[in-house]
């Protein structure tokens, strides 16, 4: 069996493409080319529009035939609140009046149909760059060139600003008292997250964005409530951060990053990134979004009892591997950074995209 | 049930599941039809391949590497129909990857059409998104509102019997009308009417020029009658345009084979096979098929004639995990473990999973984990799919599942586990059987591709199926008690292997018991249950049966229904390893 697997990168310089796209068709606000800032909208949709269904005939208390002739309006007029939709002169003049800003979309059968003028939901951009492709009505292509980390959650949310690290290994937990007023508007990133008030004390530092290594799952709910976005890059649990994410945020302390806290979706191609731009006018490779597994494809295992360790394929068996526990999968053969060789299911591995450093041999 | 071949052509089943997608070739070896080659890759739907014809030709390659046979041309494409020795004459398609439709249900009242709109989007992969009938509160508004907002790919609209009523329909239909205009062309849902029959002229001239409509018998031609399976031809033709429109890979595939191929839900597919298999087994008893997979699980069960296909897209092992919190606790689903593990290591185990649905559990704590959740997933799963079984069968059972004979299990986590006792172990836990019955484990998921199969050659379905590939797991015995005690005689039986020994074993309450029968075995049982237990012949009666060997044996299941596992953590970690290791570990 040929294992494509997804690419994990955690690298200081990479072209990185990202895709932004509205939920529903919309209309695009940048063309191919521009240049735009992480925080800037690429595009708008009406996500969740509302439909106002005015009943004339009822309101008029006429038969349905008879009250198209009172309508006032016709579909395509742009109303506002209170203008008159239909009108019964006379003795006992009758008004319907408009609920809401508008626009009349159907009239008929003694109905008005409007569609309530809402604000439209901006996409913004996520990460600075420049727009390299432009698909019509739904959204754009970023290209940009930087560092840039793949997680595996995120809260929905996105943001920009400084790096800061909490803690000094990315086995440190994050923990209420390193969070003090110095930190201010800042994107704070360390190891493990297993405490709901570290949230509550990050959003009093209006903080920009938390990035950690692990995040235990019983924090999902208050994550999904920070006004930040919350991004995990490694694991559930207390697994930490990986030494190689912790140095490359650590050596980009004080640089911008941008922190896209997507919805890891498969059918999509959507998971959380982080991305630190950078100005370099050289030409850099773009990195696969999944590659072969093949002997020295470096990879990262995704579960225990190897989670988040980073290992070099040494061989493919075929056939089914046995694992401790009985399970019988596809197997592929690693040498661990401790230089330990194992075999563990091909599907529990990721293809590694990191910095040069520490690569196991 | 011996069939005899009366058309030779050859089949290729492919089965594309959320993780792995199969090729399975079928052709006549002396007479009948074998299974002849198996092949198995990842599935490349989703991201990052985004095209699932690699994970197709992947797998039809390696039967062609094993078999010597050619079924690709040089260009790498199926050849279809076959041409001299090469390629295939049918191809049959079951398809259980991909998001589930976004479906909208309506109807006229919510315990009648709309119960029965539910049952029909049910039968496919379906999230039902928005309900809309008379009783909703939502005013035509609220309905254009809520059916816009949810984006839906299929609406189903049924409603009032074919000589009732008329206006309440229309009322739904305009709201369904108009909230289909106001979407995007390009967008819009397709729309299933099975409602009134005199009402089809009037709901084509209504919504026919908006959005694609199919017409389908009404799924309630009286009130008190339902027909789910006529319309179920008109939701598949649905399940395919939507496919095909939204998977990369599918329509590019499906196009050369026009004419010689089938595709199906793969939960139809298995959803036909367990109705005809229970046409051939016993009619006193039902037969039941599970089939737990990443992104969804499927409950079957028929009696004869009746039938339900339950698919429940939020219960699955894979990027859905979570959901399963809506529907039971941590607490829940960690009572089944046989060693100590944390609520929040289990919690972490569910999101992680989650994120990388495909991986594989290499550790003791893992797999421990993912069978507790396949324990209360299958739980879950029978416990909603019950409330729609048959009337009748409901007022006899009571909330005890009713006599199933067999129970075919597929999915990796019991065709992959790690020995057959924690296999059947989680699906008695799960299930929670009674009477007698016989484990069956799918291994090939051959079941679905038989159903599809069905269409271009039913002979070729029959065969393979008496035929060596299913191999029963189990035979079990549940003497059905309701006493809390253990240690309680409950059943007595009398075991007389054929050519070997015989002997008399008393269970008691609280316990597993397995008789060694090997497979090839036969013995004969008198089982007399006591304290008015009922071991399959109705309480306190007993009964004499024949059963066959088979990997485990014999099991007589007396931990009484529903199994109650103490309530200190330790007593119960205890409790559940005593009998996995009954089970052989």
């Amino acid at each position: 069996m040929k294992f494509i697997r997804p690419v994990t990168r955690v690298t200081p310089l990479a072209t990185i493409k990202h895709k932004r796209l509205l939920p529903i068709s919309g209309r695009v606000v940048v063309n191919q080319g521009q240049a735009v800032k992480a925080l800037e909208t690429v595009a708008e949709a009406i996500v969740q529009p509302r439909y106002r269904l005015i009943n004339v005939a009822q309101a008029l208390d006429v038969p349905r035939a008879e009250a198209d002739d009172y309508i006032t309006c016709q579909a395509g007029d742009v109303v506002h609140e209170n203008d008159i939709l239909a009108e019964k002169g006379g003795l006992l003049r009758k008004v319907v009046h408009s609920p809401t800003d508008g626009e009349v979309l159907v009239v008929g059968d003694g109905q008005i149909l409007l569609r309530e003028h809402l604000p439209p939901w901006e996409l913004k951009a996520g990460i600075p760059g420049k727009v390299t492709a432009v698909y019509t009505d739904r959204g754009v292509e970023i290209t940009t060139i930087g560092a840039v980390l793949d997680g595996i959650w995120g809260n929905g949310k996105i943001g920009y600003g400084l790096v800061k690290m909490l803690g000094e290994s990315g086995k440190d937990a994050i923990t209420p008292d390193m969070l003090n007023i110095e930190l201010r508007g800042l994107v704070l990133a360390g190891g493990r997250l297993d405490n709901p008030r570290v949230l509550e004390l990050a959003e009093g530092l209006s903080t920009r964005a938390l990035i950690v290594g692990s995040m235990r799952a019983g924090m999902i709910p208050a994550a999904r409530k920070a006004s930040f976005p919350v991004v995990v890059l490694e694991s559930f649990g207390e697994g930490g951060m990986s030494a190689s994410a912790f140095r490359l945020l650590s050596t980009s302390e004080n640089r911008n990053a941008a922190v896209v806290g997507e919805t890891t979706d498969v059918y999509e191609a959507t998971r959380p990134v982080i991305v630190m731009p950078l100005s370099t006018i050289e030409q850099v490779p773009q990195i696969p979004v999944a590659a072969p597994l093949q002997e020295g494809t470096l990879v990262r295992i995704v579960r225990a009892p190897y989670q988040g360790e980073v290992a070099r394929v040494i061989s493919l068996p075929k056939g089914l591997a046995r694992f401790p526990n009985g399970v019988r999968a596809p197997g592929v053969e690693v040498r661990l950074e401790n230089g330990e060789r194992t075999i563990v299911p091909a599907a529990n591995v990721e293809v590694f995209v990191q910095s040069s450093r520490s690569e196991p041999n | 049930m011996a069939t005899s071949l009366v058309d030779a052509d050859n089949l290729l089943a492919i089965d594309v599941g959320s993780t792995h997608t199969r090729a399975m070739l079928f052709d006549a070896v002396e007479g009948r039809y074998h299974l002849i080659s198996v092949g198995v890759a990842m599935t490349t739907a989703r991201a990052p391949l985004n095209d699932l014809q690699e994970g197709i030709y992947e797998a039809i390659e390696q039967i062609q590497k094993v078999t010597g046979r050619t079924l690709l041309d040089v260009n790498g494409q199926l050849v279809v129909p076959s041409e001299g020795a090469a390629g295939v004459d049918h191809v049959a398609i079951t398809l259980s990857a991909g998001k589930p439709l976004q479906v909208i249900v309506a109807g006229v009242l919510p315990e009648v059409s709309l119960q029965s709109a539910r049952k029909l989007a049910m039968t496919i992969y379906s999230n039902i998104r928005a309900q809309i009938h008379l009783n909703d509160r939502l005013q035509t508004e609220g309905r254009i509102n809520a059916i816009v907002k949810a984006h839906p790919d299929a609406i189903i609209l049924a409603g009032g019997s074919d000589n009732g009523s008329k206006q309440a329909v229309l009322q739904i239909a305009e709201a369904v009308g108009l909230a289909t205009y106001l979407i995007p062309q390009g967008e819009r849902p397709e729309i299933l009417y099975a409602g009134n029959a005199a009402l089809r002229k009037q709901i084509g001239k209504l919504l026919e020029d908006l959005a694609p409509l199919h017409i389908a018998p009404n799924l309630r031609p009286e009130i008190s009658q339902e027909q789910i399976v006529p319309a179920q031809e008109a939701l598949l033709k649905i399940f395919r345009n939507v496919r095909q429109r939204q998977m990369p890979g599918l329509q590019d595939f499906l196009i050369p084979l026009a004419g010689h191929s089938t595709l199906y839900p793969t939960t139809f597919g298995l959803g036909r096979m367990i109705g005809f298999l229970s046409r051939v087994y016993d009619p006193s008893k039902g037969v039941l098929g599970v089939d737990v997979g990443s992104e969804a699980t499927t409950v079957a069960a028929a009696w004869g004639d009746e039938s339900i296909l339950k698919t429940y897209t939020s219960l699955g092992l894979g990027s859905n995990l979570p959901a399963l919190l809506r529907r039971t606790s941590v607490d829940h689903i960690a009572r089944w473990l046989p060693i100590g593990i944390s609520r929040e290591e289990v919690a972490d185990y569910l999101y992680n999973k989650a994120v990388h649905p495909d991986s594989i559990p290499m550790t003791t704590e893992d797999l421990a984990v993912e069978q507790a959740l396949t324990r209360q997933i299958l739980q879950v799963a029978l416990h909603r799919a019950w409330r729609d079984f048959p009337g009748h069968i409901r007022r006899r059972f009571g909330a005890q599942l009713p006599y199933f004979e067999p129970i075919l299990a597929s999915g990796s986590v019991f065709s992959k586990a790690a020995s057959p006792g924690q296999a059947l172990l989680t699906l008695l836990d799960g299930i929670q059987p009674s009477g007698i019955t016989t484990f069956v484990i799918d291994t090939n998921n051959l079941l679905p591709a038989l159903g599809a199969a069905a269409d271009m050659n039913p002979i070729l379905s029959v065969q393979v199926l008496e035929s060596y590939h299913f191999q029963p797991l189990a035979t079990v015995i549940t003497p059905v008690h309701h006493i809390t005690k253990t240690g309680v005689p409950i059943l007595r039986l009398e075991v007389a292997i054929e050519g070997g020994q015989s002997g008399t074993v008393e269970v008691k309450t609280g316990t597993l018991k397995v008789i060694t029968l090997r497979p090839g075995q036969v013995a004969r049982l008198k089982v007399r249950p006591l304290r008015r237990a009922d071991a399959g012949f109705g309480p306190g009666r007993r009964g004499t049966i024949t059963v066959n060997g088979s990997t485990l044996g014999l099991i007589i299941d007396a931990r009484g229904r529903p199994v109650i596992l103490p309530s200190d953590p330790a007593a119960r970690i205890e409790q559940n390893n005593h009998w996995l290791q009954v089970l052989g570990g």
